[in-house]
Parts: structure tokens; C-alpha cells; sequence
């Protein structure tokens, strides 16, 4: 697998949606030092947008 | 963020409630402190680290409650300690508020009975709300891990240049130019990566692919079977239709006609007992599946009916009275012999005492029912016994019969065998051998058709485990799009935060030697390395550099460069029009306490030269001593508001035990 390829029926407009809202995730847990549940959230966005 | 004012109340030496109010002109953006040795500007610089992060760096941190207020409050009184801080942020004013509520104990001590922080705000309809995450919500605006670049002391800050301040440094620039965001998503997506890729091999087997081609195997065998039963029943059609042509050649030989039209209708005959049999056959088990039960059952059937008829017998049921009967006399008052049944009497009683002996009509009822039904259950086992019997007869009549015409059947093949006429001799037995191969036919396509049967169950079972492994392999599918796709986001962001990285350490690198040499009297050069280390260095050629060896005071410059770099950079990003929702930035003042600590005149004025521009807003606490004529002369013109500490101390004031602070606000004047 190569982290350069987009995955089959991904488009680009998925990936940028997916970036923000996990952006969006890590910003609301950077006070943390140890961003408790921060995997889950990501992993939560990701099977959002991969179905 | 723009600080308004700070309200302290019993916090360590400050007694009773003391304020300062910040400078907001844009013109006049420092605000001076101005305070003696040990007179509370540490102190004061702890009220902000306590009220964010609920934390103190001070001698005795647990020793929260002015010693004075303790010394006054009567011995279980309550004392209340707290800091406030209003501010505006992001366009909104906030108040900012801990508060910990002592109780007096004996002497001067006290100790804390609840604690608590909160956080209001005015929306942008004027409205007053509380935030229900007070913490998490100052975290996020002044974010704990960078409380020594928000709240600095001067005595200490040149540890940024040190070696071990590389980390600091590093996280400063990411945390501040909102570049963690970035750092930590690729950290986390490459744990997201992991696990499906996880998942992606647990899921996915090569199990599906065999299953598949066994199923194809099974289904080919099945094919080949089913043809050959196909073949064996055409052969036996054709076998069947030659034995048809020799009966009726049979038939029409005079030697052997009258032999043949008795086999064909004995033939016919027995087809039809074969067809009388199984008509029986399925009487008989109908006749069982409907009432084979009661052999079983009638043992108890028996043993009930016997018990309901003794208690016939005896008279226990139907009961003489009705619970009806009973009731209906206690309800009218009165006995049919005509006394009167008065609640209590003994008449009453009496009357009352039948109700326990008198039956229930619906449970005599249903026992009636029951004796009845009994009855006819033995009845229907008569019956059965019967029926089955007639059928069995029957059955073996017909078997009789069956096996009489099939002895003349066989002696009628063997008089024919037997026939003079050479040609009809040659018919039977050609008639016979035919027969026995259409046996054989029948006996192959019976075992054809069972092995039929278990192909298909096997057949079967292979589909629900194809079932079963396609859905696993979907599985394993879709963690492998996942696995890739977070691959190829991580690799996105990551790709950013170089970018922003490099973006950002250039920036850092330009402003903090700009600020640095405007601070700086010699030839030197203030530099964040590729390591993150703050280094000072001076040019020894055209090209080259070599570190020199920094004094503390020349480590304080660049430490404050470095910090006055972050806070303005940050502002101009937060101010640009770029957008960038994960790098924007932010607006911050600077709280220093001795921000001139170890730095000798000249410094001292270029730093306070400098100041008023390094943020939006600057807060100075600073000794006499530090507060010399060129500072004074710089500062002056760019202070907004000047506040002094009114110290105390028992040792030279008779009239108080306790040392105590009062901050004292001052427009001008010698402080």
C-alpha cells in the first residue's frame, strides 16, 4: 500500500473534509497532555467517510 | 486574549480584596507593577497560574489564605480565598473566577472546605452564561504547558537558552503557531493506519477461494451424477419398452397368448395391491400420529378419573353449598332459618364458617368436565386399538394376495421358459434378462440419487461458510480502503506541517535576531538551529558562525527575543487573512515578572524600549532597582497604568503581626 495513492472511490474532496474534521478533533483536545479518546475520535471520522 | 483587570482576595500576602486593572490603550499598552523584593510580585504572577491551571511555584503552595485574614476570622469562620480575572476573548468578554473557602481551626490555621472555578461570558447578545468546562476552556486559551512563556519570570527565563530548552523551544513554536495540531494528527492517523491495516490481515484469508473451488467440485460432481441417472433412466425407458415388444409378441404366439394375458393381468393386479398397500400403510400412521399418545397416557388418565371418582363418591363434589349462596346470605343480614346476621355474632360466625367449607362452581365445574372427557379419552383408545387392528388385517390380506400372484407370476415365466416353441422360450428368457437389468438400473440411480442427496447438503454447508467468509473478506476490504485512506491523509498532513515548519522556524529565525540585535550591543547573532536549540552566535568570516560563549544577561535577551518572536508572529498570523483553521495563530499578552533581572543598564533600556512592541499587551513587574532612569524614561511614555505593592512587614511596622500587601493604583509619580 502506498500513502501516496488515494484508496479506490476516494476522492480528494473526501480527504479534505476528512482532514478538517480531524483537525477539528485534535484542536478540541490540545489543552490535553495526553489527549484521552483521541484515537476513538479519528477512528470514528475515518469509518464516517470510508463506508 | 486582552486582560482587564485581575481581582485577588486573601491570596497568600494579598489581605482583603486588591485589584488591578489593566491597560487596554493600544498607545499606552504596558501596564507596570512596581513592588520591593519579597513584596508579592512572584505572588502575583502565581494568582494567574493558580486561577488557569490551579498550580503555584511558590515556598509553601498549600499555604493559600492571607495570613492576616486567618489571624482575624474568629475560629470557625469562613475565610474565602480567590482570583478573578476578566478578559476578553475571540470577542467575547469572559470572568474568570477560583475560589476555595477555608474554615478557621484554633490558632492561625484554616483549612479548606470546598473549592471551585468558574467561568462566565457575555454572548453576543449582551446574555451572561457560565461555562459548564471552566477548565478545559482556560486551558485552551492559555494552554498549561507554555505557562513559563505566558507567565515568565526574568529570574529564570535565560533557562530557554540553555541546552535542555530545546523541547520547550520546539513545543513553544508548535503549540503557539498552532502547528501541534499538526504534529499530533500524523502521530495519531499512523495509530489509525495500524489498526486497520490490523484488521485488514486478521480479517482477510485465503479461506473464501477454497471454499469457492470446493463448492465448484461439489456442484461438477453433482452435475455428473445427475447425467448418469439421466443415462441409467433412459437406458431403463428403452429396456422397459423391449420387454414391452417381447410380451407382445407373447401375446400373439398361439404357443403362449393365454399365459401372457393372465401374467399382464396378474401384473396389473399387483400394481394395484402395491397401491392398496401403501393407502393402508398411511392409515396406519395417521391413525397412530392422531391417538398413539393414549397407550401412554392412560395410566394417568386412569389414576385422575379414579381420584374425581372417589371424591364423587363421597359426596365432596358437586358441593352441597355455593361460595355464591354464602356470600349472598351474609350481604342480606339474614340466615334462611331467619335470625337476623349481625357483623360479629355468633350467628354471623357460623353463617361466615360455611363460606370456608363450600365449593367453587367453576372448580366443580371443570371437575365434571374432566370425568367426562376421561371417559371418552378411553373410549378413543378402544377405538384406536381397533382401527390399527383393521388395518394390519387388511395389510396382511393384501401382502398374501401379493405374494400368491407373484409365486403364479414366477411359475407362469418358468412354463414359458419351459415352451416346447423354441421362439417363445428364447422371448422369456430374453424377457427375464431384461428385467434383471432394469433391476439394476433402478438399484444404480437409487444410489446415484443418495449420493445426490449428501453432495447437496455438503453443497449446502459450503455456501453458509462462503456466506460467512465473503462477509469477512468485505471486512477485511474495507479496513484496507481505511488503512490507505488514513495512510494517505497522515501523509497529507504531515507533508503540511513540514511545510508550515519550515515556514514557521524561518519566520522565527528572521524576528528573533531582529529583536535580538536591536537588544544586543555586540556583533552577535540570535538563531533556533535545526535542533530547536536558541543559540547566540557571532560571524567569524564571510560564511561562517561560531557559538560564543553567553553570559546570563545576554541568555535573557535572547530568551525574551525568542518569546516576544512567538507572541508576535502568532498575532500577525491571527490577524492575517490567510485561512487556516488548524495554524492561526493567536493574540497574547506578556506577564513578566523581572523582565530586567540580570541585565546591566544598557540592556535594561533597550529592553524597555522594545517591550511595548514585543505583544498587544505587556504587564511589567519590576524592583526600585530595576526601575532605573533610562527604563523609567522608555517606559513612561508607553505605560497605561502604574500600580505599586504596599508591603507590609512586622518586623518595622508596630501596628500589624502579620505581613500583608495592598496594590495600590497610581497615575504618575516617583513609586
Amino acid at each position: 500500500m502506498s500513502s501516496s495513492e488515494l484508496p479506490e472511490g476516494v476522492d480528494e474532496e473526501t480527504i479534505t473534509r476528512m482532514m478538517r474534521r480531524v483537525l477539528e478533533a485534535e484542536k478540541d483536545k490540545l489543552h490535553m497532555g495526553n489527549p484521552i479518546g483521541i484515537n476513538d475520535d479519528i477512528e470514528s471520522i475515518i469509518e464516517d467517510e470510508i463506508k | 486574549m486582552e486582560l482587564i483587570s485581575l481581582h485577588v482576595q486573601n491570596f497568600r500576602q494579598f489581605y482583603g480584596e486588591q485589584s488591578v486593572h489593566f491597560s487596554t490603550d493600544h498607545d499606552q499598552n504596558v501596564t507596570v507593577i512596581h513592588g520591593s523584593n519579597g513584596s508579592g510580585k512572584t505572588t502575583l504572577l502565581n494568582a494567574f497560574t493558580w486561577l488557569f491551571y490551579d498550580n503555584i511555584s511558590l515556598p509553601k503552595p498549600d499555604k493559600l489564605v492571607s495570613e492576616r485574614a486567618v489571624a482575624e476570622a474568629d475560629s470557625g469562620d469562613s475565610i474565602t480565598v480567590s482570583v478573578s480575572l476578566v478578559f476578553e476573548h475571540e470577542e467575547a468578554k469572559y470572568e474568570a473566577t477560583r475560589v476555595k473557602e477555608f474554615g478557621k481551626r484554633e490558632g492561625i490555621s484554616a483549612v479548606e472546605q470546598s473549592s471551585e472555578i468558574r467561568l462566565e461570558f457575555t454572548d453576543e447578545h449582551g446574555n451572561l452564561k457560565t461555562r459548564s468546562n471552566p477548565g478545559t476552556m482556560l486551558n485552551q486559551i492559555m494552554p498549561e504547558r507554555l505557562k513559563e512563556i505566558f507567565f515568565f519570570d526574568g529570574e529564570t527565563i535565560d533557562e530557554l537558552s540553555a541546552i535542555d530548552g530545546q523541547e520547550k523551544i520546539q513545543e513553544s513554536i508548535r503549540n503557539i503557531m498552532g502547528l501541534s495540531i499538526l504534529e499530533r494528527s500524523t502521530r495519531h492517523l499512523e495509530h489509525a493506519v495500524e489498526k486497520y491495516e490490523q484488521i485488514a490481515q486478521e480479517q482477510g484469508s485465503e479461506e473464501l477461494s477454497n471454499l469457492i473451488s470446493e463448492k465448484q467440485n461439489i456442484t461438477q460432481k453433482i452435475t455428473t451424477k445427475e447425467e448418469t441417472v439421466k443415462s441409467h433412466q433412459q437406458s431403463k425407458s428403452e429396456t422397459e419398452s423391449e420387454v414391452s415388444d417381447i410380451e407382445d409378441k407373447l401375446s400373439q404366439l398361439e404357443g403362449s397368448r393365454e399365459l401372457q394375458v393372465e401374467r399382464d393381468n396378474l401384473e396389473q393386479e399387483l400394481t394395484d395391491i402395491d397401491s392398496d398397500l401403501e393407502n393402508i400403510n398411511d392409515d396406519i400412521a395417521r391413525e397412530i400420529s392422531e391417538r398413539g399418545f393414549l397407550p401412554f397416557a392412560m395410566p394417568a388418565v386412569e389414576q385422575t378419573g379414579k381420584m374425581l371418582q372417589t371424591k364423587r363418591d363421597k359426596g365432596e363434589i358437586p358441593s352441597d353449598i355455593k361460595t355464591h349462596f354464602v356470600e349472598d346470605l351474609l350481604e342480606l343480614g339474614e340466615c334462611i332459618c331467619g335470625r337476623p346476621l349481625e357483623t360479629g355474632t355468633e350467628a354471623y360466625n357460623e353463617v361466615k364458617g360455611w363460606r370456608e367449607r363450600a365449593g367453587s362452581t367453576e372448580i366443580e365445574e371443570t371437575a365434571m368436565s374432566i370425568v367426562g372427557r376421561l371417559s371418552e379419552l378411553g373410549n378413543d383408545q378402544e377405538k384406536l386399538y381397533s382401527e390399527v387392528e383393521r388395518h394390519l388385517s387388511r395389510r396382511t390380506q393384501k401382502a398374501n394376495k401379493k405374494q400368491e400372484i407373484q409365486e403364479r407370476l414366477d411359475e407362469i415365466s418358468s412354463q414359458l421358459s419351459d415352451e416346447e416353441q423354441e421362439s417363445i422360450a428364447d422371448l422369456e428368457s430374453r424377457r427375464n434378462n431384461l428385467l434383471g437389468q432394469i433391476g439394476e438400473y433402478d438399484e444404480k440411480v437409487r444410489n446415484l440419487n443418495a449420493d445426490i442427496d449428501s453432495l447437496k447438503d455438503t453443497r449446502k454447508t459450503l455456501e453458509d461458510e462462503i456466506a460467512e467468509a465473503k462477509e469477512e473478506n468485505e471486512k477485511a476490504q474495507l479496513a484496507r480502503r481505511r488503512a490507505q485512506a488514513a495512510a494517505y491523509l497522515q501523509s497529507q498532513v504531515s507533508t503540511l506541517f513540514r511545510q508550515y515548519q519550515d515556514e514557521v522556524r524561518q519566520n522565527v529565525n528572521e524576528r528573533v535576531n531582529e529583536i535580538f540585535q536591536n537588544i544586543i550591543a555586540k556583533n552577535y547573532y540570535a538563531k533556533i538551529s535545526d535542533d530547536y536549540s536558541l543559540q547566540i552566535l557571532k560571524d567569524v568570516g564571510d560564511t561562517s558562525e561560531i557559538p560564543v560563549a553567553q553570559s546570563q544577561g545576554e541568555r535573557q535577551v535572547a530568551s525574551l527575543s525568542f518569546i516576544a518572536t512567538l507572541i508576535s508572529l502568532a498575532r500577525e498570523r491571527y490577524e492575517s487573512d490567510e485561512n487556516a483553521t488548524y495554524f492561526k495563530g493567536g493574540i497574547y499578552p506578556m506577564i513578566m515578572d523581572s523582565p530586567f533581572g540580570s541585565l546591566d543598564p544598557t540592556y535594561q533600556e533597550r529592553v524597555s524600549r522594545m517591550l511595548p512592541e514585543m505583544a498587544q499587551q505587556v504587564v511589567v513587574m519590576v524592583t526600585q532597582s530595576q526601575w532605573s532612569e533610562a527604563v523609567a524614561n522608555e517606559m513612561e511614555q508607553v505605560a497605561g497604568e502604574h500600580y505599586y505593592f504596599d508591603y507590609h512587614d512586622p518586623g518595622e511596622e508596630y501596628s500589624t503581626d502579620f505581613e500583608y500587601t495592598d496594590i495600590v493604583r497610581k497615575s504618575g509619580g516617583d513609586y
